[in-house]
């Protein structure tokens, strides 16, 4: 949320090494006119497109910001895909991953860890 | 309006059992009677697993749940001109569906994925000042047998009278990554993406209204801004906080809170920072009775003054609450989203109450109908 100043780097400016093949072409493709697209949390649009802070640390680089208790902010991350890495994606990828959770403050037992391809 | 007959009945059931049916029907008749003129306010919202809520939040209680076909999500709500009808964003972003709010009967549909292309809005809804178009902006996938294929997104045109099976009137190119809208009282479309976009939605013709991305201000940052809740029909404004840096980069580096707005009335725009950034808002509402009073809602609840660019008040909520909004008369603030309950402060923050749903309300937006 505060790199702003940051956006007209390129990757190898903000310490970022490519690694392989595909990391060197980003690098190469990516001007500062694309990156201009990317914002941190200018709009939501979806899965993996917010690079804000995630449950881990808030945008102060504190814990104090970060929604409380997790429990209230459960469905607001699973059903707009906002961090498909820390909660399932009930949008498109695990649609009845709350069902039977109406309340995630006295449900949250009912929620289970999800599996690519569906294994449990 | 039913409200008062539907207390009478559950009084009625509840404790006086022994009254004969005539009194009960006469009853109900004097309260339809009086009722007839008398407008209440009542809250909307959405909540899981799929319910329409209408509370009186002056008795603290849910006055009718309308079960709506499909899945929750994302519950973002816009209403009616007359106040009697929500449209709501629903079954996993997909379906847009008016639900009549007096009787929970649904009015409208529209299915917006078709074939092998789906789409969602991503709480973009809008409904034009007559009440006869409604309007999406669809981001569109066609799902292809081995990949997924990103079509361009688009805005939809509805006529609402279309009933349960809509298809649009009218699509047009959109802006990509547009979230909240709202119809002026012009007809203007005023989109939120990347900028906030002014929308002919005869032409489709489009052009930014207030830029934010795209601004130019020499000693700012580019903002920051979040915008998921379609609040701000009591103040009739579109209104999309965002947060910025002053001087970035210096020694006297300086974040605010700052607001895009549009005065839905007149099509005015402006774009000021409002206060000083301590702390997260997720979304915010001008005081009905001052423009330049704010309140903002996260796991606080603050009230912040444009004028003097002052936090005139902020308290700790129990817990973090996404959406806010006021009453007509500006004297309460309701906070919702999230969690399952929502919450009720008045003008200097002293608590008056909750209300408990069953469901929570995630992403869904809190709207305040009268009718």
């Amino acid at each position: 949320m505060n790199h702003h100043s940051d956006n007209n780097k390129s990757m190898t400016q903000l310490g970022l090494a490519p690694l392989n093949r595909k990391a060197r072409e980003m690098e190469r493709a990516a001007t500062p006119e694309a990156l201009e697209e990317v914002q941190a949390m200018q709009t939501i649009a979806g899965c993996t497109s917010s690079f804000d802070p995630g449950w881990e640390v808030d945008p102060f680089g504190g814990v104090a910001s970060l929604c409380q208790p997790m429990e209230a902010d459960l469905y607001g991350c699973a059903d707009p895909c906002w961090w498909p890495a820390q909660v399932p994606d009930t949008m498109n990828t695990y649609p009845d991953w709350g069902q039977g959770a109406d309340r995630a403050e006295d449900d949250w037992r009912k929620l289970d860890s999800v599996y690519p391809g569906g294994e449990q | 309006m039913e409200s008062p007959v539907m207390k009478r009945l559950n009084l009625t059931l509840a404790g006086l059992l022994a009254l004969a049916a005539q009194p009960l029907l006469v009853d109900t008749a004097e309260a339809e009677a009086a009722g007839a003129d008398e407008v209440r306010e009542y809250l909307v919202t959405m909540a899981r697993p799929n319910q329409l809520h209408v509370i009186d939040p002056e008795a603290r209680e849910i006055v009718r749940s309308c079960d709506v076909e499909g899945d929750f999500g994302s519950g973002t709500l816009q209403l009616s001109p007359d106040e009697r009808t929500a449209y709501v964003l629903h079954n996993r972003w997909e379906d847009v569906v008016g639900i009549d709010l007096t009787n929970c009967e649904e009015v409208f549909r529209a299915r917006q994925s078709t074939g092998d292309v789906r789409a969602k809005a991503l709480a973009s809804l809008a409904v034009s000042p007559d009440g006869s178009r409604l309007y999406t902006v669809q981001d569109r996938v066609r799902l292809h047998r081995d990949r997924y294929e990103v079509l361009a997104p688009q805005l939809a045109v509805y006529d609402t009278a279309a009933g349960l099976d809509a298809e649009p009137i009218a699509t047009f190119p959109a802006p990509r990554q547009v979230t909240t809208m709202a119809a002026a009282e012009d007809g203007a479309l005023y989109l939120a993406g990347a900028d906030i976009y002014r929308v002919d939605p005869e032409t489709g013709d489009t052009e930014v209204a207030i830029a934010n991305r795209h601004w130019e201000r020499p000693g700012f940052s580019p903002p920051d801004s979040l915008a998921m809740w379609s609040t701000g029909e009591v103040a009739g404004e579109f209104l999309r906080p965002y947060t910025v840096a002053a001087d970035p980069g210096e020694a006297n580096e300086a974040w605010h809170w700052g607001i895009s707005r549009v005065d839905l009335a007149s099509g005015e725009t402006e774009n000021k920072e409002i206060a000083p950034f301590e702390f997260i808002i997720f979304s915010m509402v001008s005081d009905p009775r001052d423009r330049d009073t704010f309140y903002g809602v996260y796991t606080q609840l603050s009230k912040l003054d444009a004028e003097t660019r002052e936090i005139v008040e902020v308290i700790d909520l129990d817990h973090t609450y996404y959406v806010i909004n006021t009453s007509y008369d500006g004297s309460r603030i309701y906070l919702g989203g999230a969690s399952s309950d929502i919450a009720i402060y008045d003008d200097d923050f002293n608590d008056l109450g909750r209300i408990e749903l069953p469901g929570d309300m995630s992403t869904a937006t809190l709207k305040v109908a009268r009718f």
